[in-house]
């Protein structure tokens, strides 16, 4: 934009308010410029290449332990499947044999008529043939 | 744009990059130094690509202000890690602004009312006044909306005159 259109321009600001804040402002510019430091001496390639060397190397550092990581976490994931744990409804008392009363398959199982069945089961107990009966 | 084409351009940019890279480093002269230099560094190992989208100005005057962002964080991060290291406090103004740089009196004068602005206000302002960039272009360097550039402008302005004439008044 060239300065006429600059002031020309409202949006810009042409009034006398503005224009005393843009000759502050060059007054300001002008000083600053002077302590400007030569462009050659900042315009200056990086003396060879070591940072970019060092960048491959973070990245591969950080690739591997990235990958350490999720190998880990994997064989982490598998272990409790690893491990035989027995299920808590597997698992029986060792006094359940207290609760088995004599004769309780008896009330499990319909009985059918003209057949015999053995309830042997209950450990010391053994059916007694006086007992059975033919169901008519 | 040719490589010498390019470095030509950003030559006679120079002294206006300085003067922003100033302004967005608070007016640390070592630390502005600095900003340009890493900004130049960006251009010429093409970290920072000029796509013709924008003016070079604009472009670069982005550039720059991205640069002294990143500086910025590093500094606090750095100085943080230290304290926390050292269990000491951070020094997070490692440097006073230097004053040398605005011998005279208005110059010392509207620097010091800028000071007191919002930081988004004194950019938009500097942009516009001190390097006679459109509000669209400012807009454009400072990643904001026309509209949110437009209202920085008008309310530092205004905000400006008011402390100047308060200075002036004294």
């Amino acid at each position: 934009m060239t300065d006429k259109r600059r002031h020309s321009d409202p949006e810009f600001g042409g009034s006398d308010p503005d224009d005393m804040l843009r000759h502050r402002f060059a007054v300001l510019r002008r000083e600053e410029e002077q302590h400007a430091p030569e462009f050659a001496t900042l315009w200056k390639p990086r003396a060879g290449a070591p940072r970019r060397k060092f960048r491959w190397f973070a990245a591969t550092v950080c690739a591997l332990i990235a990958l350490l990581a999720f190998l880990w976490i994997r064989s982490a994931q598998r272990r409790p499947e690893e491990i035989a744990v027995a299920s808590i409804t597997d698992w029986k008392a060792p006094t359940d044999f207290l609760l088995e009363t004599p004769g309780r398959e008896l009330l499990r199982a319909v009985p059918e008529i003209g057949q015999w069945r053995v309830y042997a089961t209950t450990p010391g107990a053994s059916p007694s043939p006086a007992g059975k009966k033919v169901l008519q | 744009m040719d490589q010498t084409d390019f470095r030509d351009e950003l030559e006679q940019l120079h002294s206006a990059s300085f003067g922003w890279a100033l302004w967005c480093c608070d007016h640390r002269r070592e630390d502005a130094e600095e900003v340009l230099q890493a900004a130049y560094l960006k251009v010429l190992e093409g970290a920072a690509r000029f796509d013709g989208r924008s003016s070079l100005r604009t472009w670069f005057f982005a550039v720059v202000r991205r640069t002294a962002w990143e500086q910025r964080r590093r500094r606090w991060v750095r100085e943080l890690l230290l304290a926390r290291w050292s269990s000491q406090p951070a020094l997070l103004a490692t440097s006073e602004p230097d004053e040398a740089l605005s011998s005279s009196e208005e110059g010392h004068a509207l620097r010091k009312a800028l000071a007191a602005l919002p930081t988004r206000q004194r950019e938009v302002l500097h942009l516009v006044f001190y390097q006679e960039l459109t509000i669209e272009e400012a807009a454009k360097v400072l990643n904001i909306s026309l509209g949110t550039a437009r209202t920085h402008f008008a309310r530092g302005k205004a905000r400006l005159r008011a402390l100047l004439e308060e200075e002036a008044r004294r």
